[in-house]
């Protein structure tokens, strides 16, 4: 009889404990799926981040690639090569993580914009809007300079565990793990940063204008992060 | 029981694969400024007599180096001579760093000619060091 009871019991616990366990499983499913996609935004719960621009580095060293930097073949548009030779500049932003649990950065991409009538609509990477043009002259909206077409956005190229290579061959600059960001931690993207994730993700062309020196460029930029 | 158990792990295998299947996404703008090259310093120039080249004269030219804002050094330097009573500018020599002298093995006889330095970068140049004394050439 005595047996009975504990067998009974330990059933009893297993249930428990199951049950327990599902409905922990079933709640972060709930959370992590409503934090899909998010923009920004702390909530309890919600796997967020947020993605705001720094000031431009007053004593950045970006000048125009030397003639012969190559491209990656067979990519449109244009993508520079990050290399010692060919190092481009940084992008300057900041990465907040609004979740409460650490978050892995995994993909750093110019934003596709759409533009043109609905249903013959065009998607593109996004380009570098300029606060000068060739000339040297100023744009009052600080956004519509010329400059800005002298310049491309190249990926930053991140390896995993496994050794695999995110852009191998475009920017090997910056090849190292993709950084994780702890719960409500803010990640500082510059040049000079651990986790040199903004090395060489910009470069101006080698026919860059004079008068594009002192510029300041650009760019929306989308990034991916998961939990880590 | 067993049974139970191997429920249990599936579900927590299930939750923590799905996990590693979401994702946040967020846009923002990022941001840097090109660089701007610092003007050329003014070059020292010094007249050599009696030592060669084709007036019998020569002239060396050395400059303080520059760099860029960072601290970085500029690619090189570009050293033009300058003769007064004609208005011509000639390109004397180019230089990459650290190099800062260069030698004018024919400046023109009867001259008066000053000297000048421009920081180069890639493509781009910085605005060019003020004239040197003027040298009043044998």
């Amino acid at each position: 009889m005595r047996r009975s009871w504990v067998k009974i019991a330990g059933i009893a616990a297993v249930v428990i404990f199951s049950a327990s366990v599902g409905a922990l499983a079933s709640s972060l499913l709930n959370a992590q799926q409503s934090g899909v996609h998010q923009s920004g935004g702390a909530q309890a719960g919600r796997l967020t981040i947020r993605v705001e621009q720094a000031l431009a580095d007053p004593a950045s060293d970006l000048l125009p690639d030397s003639n012969g930097c190559p491209t990656v073949p067979n990519v449109t548009p244009p993508t520079p090569v990050s290399s010692p030779a060919c190092p481009g500049g940084a992008l300057d932003f900041t990465i907040e993580n609004t979740s409460n649990v650490p978050v892995r950065v995994t993909k750093v991409a110019a934003t596709v914009q759409c533009s043109g009538p609905q249903g013959q609509q065009t998607c593109n990477p996004a380009v570098f809007a300029s606060d000068k043009n060739t000339d040297g002259s100023f744009v009052a909206d600080e956004t519509s300079g010329s400059c800005g077409a002298s310049a491309s956005f190249t990926g930053p190229d991140i390896v995993d565990a496994l050794n695999n290579h995110s852009n191998i061959g475009a920017n090997f600059l910056n090849s190292r793990p993709w950084p994780i960001i702890p719960a409500h931690g803010t990640l500082v993207v510059n040049g000079t940063d651990a986790n040199a994730l903004g090395l060489g993700l910009v470069h101006l062309s080698n026919s860059t204008a004079q008068g594009c020196q002192s510029a300041t460029l650009s760019i929306p930029l989308t990034i991916t992060a998961v939990p880590s | 029981m067993a049974t139970m158990v191997l429920a249990c792990a599936a579900i927590v295998a299930g939750a923590n694969g799905a996990l590693a299947n979401y994702a946040a996404s967020a846009t923002g703008t990022a941001a840097t400024r090109t660089a701007r090259l610092p003007a050329g310093r003014r070059p020292t120039a010094t007249l050599v007599t009696g030592g060669g080249g084709a007036t019998g004269s020569s002239v060396t030219v050395t400059w303080p180096p520059v760099t860029l804002p960072s601290g970085s050094d500029v690619g090189g330097y570009l050293v033009e001579r300058a003769v007064a009573t004609t208005n011509s500018v000639t390109q004397l020599c180019t230089t990459i760093v650290p190099i800062t002298g260069c030698t004018d093995d024919a400046p023109p006889s009867g001259q008066t000619v000053t000297y000048t330095v421009t920081p180069k970068a890639q493509s781009w140049s910085g605005p060019a060091s003020p004239p040197s004394a003027p040298i009043a050439v044998p």
